[in-house]
């Protein structure tokens, strides 16, 4: 991992609310909305080239994090960087610079095409809207881009509705790959695929990466299909980054309770039928304000961990915990 | 792939036959529909007049070919108008959600509290009879159905990746809408058009039997009816007719909406 | 009563073939499946999506909408009795009591409107006859086994309140409710967090071991079964393709298919940096074809494949597999 080289992707203190729904009245007498805070604080870079594992369970914040890259969500706080230059920066062409450069694949393939679209229109319409290619050679782009991707010529006529997910899978990927971006962010982009078809999908995944030196975003909850694609890995609880490290330091040398929890609940392929005990649900218990938000679900939370929320610990230059034990 | 029900061929094929019948009115006929002829009043079916004559002696069978102009016309601007203005109304607000959306279910609310009818009948009390303001009240009114429904719709499809997809390429809200949601969302607004459609026609009909409709020597079904409830005891035929091609219209539109139903809600998904 | 009552076997599914009418045609939906359960034990049903694993379990409690589901033959005989030839009445005091059922997703499991407590409690009421009052008194008992904290205030929530992984394990208390001798539990953790699913797993497992119970535990992650059963039988494309012990069918699968989804899968445990796909896509239900379903994604496949049929034959004791060539699979 070489420090020097610049960051593509720079995520500093950023915070993501979403407003609630406000009625008429509340919108005439001009009440603020009360917000819901998706994620809190969360710091990220990704070099050139680099693929980095965001994971986290429902409700993490992870997707949000992810659609607030694409600026899909709006920033409520900090900023997004992308080749050191702000994401909402007013400089001419930069928004569609970045709608072009910064791209994203979708978790369901069966909701992420145009139903009434075929496949060659929806990938001949990013190519013409985008003026990638000169129009008389989109025809020729449009079967590049199904190569590319692993796809025969004869799917081009087809209807998203006569493919199968893991052929869907393939198109969204073509689609975000037409406009040439440098940045993917994938949101769970195999997990409504069975085994066999997912497996299809990330070694084309890792082949695209190979060929085209694309940095990637992965999110995604399966830890084992993060631990295979990045090089390195960012655990989110809550809205908040509790631990950041090379895919080496997270998986052998996890800092974080929360990251260890996750890394043993993952089912192994060997059959060891383990001794059970009940844990209590505990995932709905709300931390204490001010402490670290994990403590309710933390098998080694102390009193100090209920009052007082813990710091990052940096435990080696690529690895980051926040914990109070991270580190010893 | 997807089929044509029996039923979207029968509907279009009743349809069609009723549309050219209304076109080639003046070859079908020998009579003029205006033309009054008091020696010929209150003629019962039989040759000459198939279907009888009125009481100021105008061919019914005439009359009513030349009042599909004036019915499908008419159904056809306060269904289509209406419709198009609030699908795109209602898509755009369930596209954009925010104050726009807020502010426009509100307005659609409160055109809903009132009955359809009372509220076309104040419009047209305030305006002062005639088709074009016909056009115009039932309008007022009936873009909140649509704008309803579509929003429903676009609050189900905008849900969808393909749009967000749409959006992370930077398309324009417009193209959005308009290439990406509208197609997906239309199907429910056209089926439920072809009832509205009917329901359009009965009401013109019925405003005309209240005088507040279209003005009275143009033929028109629900006018005719009318017309012949006078005369129900001594000649039953004057509103037979005019009612059928009602009720013939009707059915044709109803089959249509059916078939439309499974053509354009057969979403099912194959493969996978 | 019956006398195929032999030793142990609560559960014995024959030749059971289930057809779907569709537009077009008959889809089979499973194709000659037999296996059994014996007391107390946890059987793993594993396959992909079409495979026929959730179609079969509905089968085996008859909740197969018909049309356009059909039962075209076979039988399911619990404890000795077929199930398929029972009246509707009897069989719904089954369903509950002997036989109950978790589904995959707790969010629509339970009805929004009632309290949950009610909805535990509600099979001992009709099948048990419990009162009111002592039925509140099994529930809080039940939500506190399941480990719900503070179950007595929570007895009275309603379903909004909980998380997913909580409403899941209420399913549960509610299976469990009337003491039944199998669950059948239908992707019970597909739908929740990694570490919601151990919990939910641990439960399981728990509940089966302090009550006997059988279990049919269907998933499509063979690693919940690896660590949940002590068989597993795979299934593709409507039929079981490999049955047998966890640990042999997982240690040495003698099916082509069972290998694929392995290999297939990202470890934890080593780092490859390829995986090693199944290629193609799972045949077309509609249209069988003779000899072995898998044949045109296999990569051990010879002519043979293509024309003879195939069925479950044992390679080791207790452990089936239907490949013509079980020793070629390495």
């Amino acid at each position: 991992m070489t420090v020097a080289a610049a960051p593509l992707l720079t995520v500093r203190d950023v915070h993501v609310r979403f407003a609630k729904p406000r009625g008429l009245v509340d919108l005439l007498l001009r009440r603020p909305a009360s917000a819901v805070r998706a994620v809190e604080g969360a710091n990220l870079a990704l070099l050139p080239g680099e693929t980095l594992g965001l994971v986290g369970e429902s409700g993490s914040g992870k997707t949000t994090l992810g659609r607030a890259i694409l600026g899909i969500h709006r920033v409520a706080e900090g900023d997004i960087l992308y080749r050191g230059r702000a994401m909402g920066d007013p400089m001419p062409d930069w928004q569609q610079r970045l709608r072009r450069e910064v791209q994203m694949v979708f978790q369901d393939p069966y909701s992420s095409l145009n139903p009434r679209m075929t496949i060659a229109q929806t990938l001949a319409e990013v190519l013409r809207f985008h003026r990638v290619v000169p129009t008389d050679g989109v025809d020729d782009e449009v079967k590049r881009l199904l190569d590319v991707v692993g796809l025969p010529q004869t799917m081009a006529t087809r209807y998203p509705r006569a493919m199968s997910g893991g052929q869907r899978q393939r198109v969204g990927l073509a689609r975000a790959l037409a406009v040439r971006p440098s940045l993917l962010v994938l949101d769970e982009p195999v997990a409504a695929l069975d085994v066999s078809i997912q497996a299809q999908i990330l070694n084309l995944l890792a082949d695209l990466r190979e060929a085209l030196g694309l940095s990637m975003l992965f999110v995604a909850h399966d830890l084992s299909v993060v631990r295979h694609v990045s090089d390195r890995v960012a655990v989110m609880y809550r809205g908040r980054l509790v631990e950041q490290g090379t895919r080496d330091e997270i998986f052998t040398a996890p800092a974080h309770p929360y990251t260890r929890m996750l890394l043993t609940a993952v089912p192994q392929l060997v059959a060891r039928k383990r001794a059970r005990v009940v844990q209590p649900a505990t995932e709905m218990t709300e931390a204490t304000a001010g402490g670290c938000p994990f403590a309710p679900r933390c098998p080694q939370a102390v009193d100090r961990c209920r009052a007082e929320a813990p710091a990052e610990v940096r435990l080696s230059p690529t690895h980051i915990a926040a914990c109070h034990f991270a580190g010893g | 792939m997807r089929r044509w029900s029996p039923s979207l061929w029968i509907g279009i094929g009743l349809l069609a036959v009723i549309v050219l019948a209304g076109l080639f009115a003046p070859w079908l006929t020998p009579y003029d529909p205006l033309r009054q002829d008091y020696g010929a009043a209150l003629r019962p079916p039989g040759p000459g007049h198939w279907f009888g004559t009125d009481s100021l002696g105008r061919d019914i069978f005439t009359r009513s070919l030349y009042a599909i102009r004036t019915d499908l016309v008419i159904g056809f601007w306060t269904t289509y108008v209406p419709m198009v203005v609030g699908v795109l109304l209602g898509a755009y607000a369930g596209l954009v959600r925010g104050w726009f959306d807020t502010v426009l279910m509100r307005v659609i609310d409160t055109a809903l509290a009132f009955p359809f009818l009372v509220l076309i009948i104040v419009i047209l009390a305030i305006l002062g009879p005639g088709t074009q303001n016909i056009y115009i009240a039932v309008f007022l009114v009936g873009w909140t159905m649509y704008a309803r429904l579509a929003r429903a719709e676009m609050l189900v499809e905008g849900g969808k990746d393909y749009i967000l997809a749409a959006r992370t390429l930077g398309y324009p809200t417009s193209r959005i809408l308009l290439r990406h949601a509208l197609p997906n969302i239309i199907g429910s607004s056209i089926v439920f058009s072809m009832s509205d459609f009917v329901l359009n026609i009965l009401l013109v009909s019925g405003l005309s039997f209240l005088g507040l409709g279209v003005p009275a020597p143009t033929p028109e079904w629900g006018a005719m009816v009318a017309e012949g409830k006078d005369f129900m005891q001594q000649a039953w035929w004057i509103s037979t007719l005019p009612g059928l091609m009602i009720v013939v219209t009707g059915v044709a539109l109803a089959l249509l909406g059916d078939g439309l139903t499974h053509r354009l809600g057969d979403r099912h998904v194959t493969g996978g | 009563m019956s006398p195929a009552a032999d030793a142990g076997a609560l559960l014995r599914v024959e030749a059971l073939e289930i057809a779907f009418r569709v537009r077009g045609g008959d889809v089979l939906a499973t194709r000659g499946v037999s296996f059994e359960v014996r007391q107390g034990e946890t059987l793993g049903l594993v396959g992909e999506s079409g495979s026929g694993k959730s179609v079969l379990c509905r089968a085996l409690l008859r909740l197969l909408p018909s049309p356009p589901a059909q039962i075209r033959g076979g039988r399911v005989l619990f404890d000795g009795v077929d199930l398929l030839a029972l009246p509707e009445a009897r069989m719904r005091e089954i369903r509950g009591t002997d036989i109950a059922m978790v589904f995959q997703n707790p969010m629509t499991s339970l009805s929004p409107v009632w309290p949950i407590g009610d909805q535990v409690t509600e099979g001992l009421r009709i099948h048990r006859g419990l009162s009111k009052s002592a039925a509140r008194d099994r529930g809080v008992e039940l939500l506190r086994a399941i480990g719900i904290p503070d179950a007595a205030r929570r007895y009275d929530d309603h379903p909004s309140q909980w998380s997913g992984g909580m409403l899941q394990r209420a399913v549960i208390a509610m299976a469990m409710a009337c003491g039944p001798r199998l669950l059948l539990a239908d992707e019970p953790t597909t739908a929740l967090d990694v570490t919601i699913q151990e919990q939910i797993l641990a439960l399981l497992a728990d509940l089966q071991a302090k009550n006997g119970m059988a279990m049919v535990l269907v998933s499509h992650d063979i690693g919940v079964v690896a660590e949940t059963c002590d068989r597993i039988a795979v299934m593709y494309a409507g039929t079981l393709v490999e049955t047998g012990p966890a640990a042999e069918v997982l240690g040495n699968p003698r099916h082509p298919y069972t290998l694929g989804l392995m290999r297939s899968s990202p470890r934890m445990d080593e780092h490859a940096t390829r995986l090693q796909p199944i290629p193609g896509q799972p045949p077309d239900l509609a249209r069988p074809a003779p000899g072995c379903p898998f044949v045109e994604r296999c990569t051990f496949a010879r002519d043979a494949c293509r024309h003879e049929s195939v069925r479950l034959r044992e390679v080791a004791p207790g452990h089936a597999s239907a490949c013509l060539f079980p020793e070629s699979v390495v």
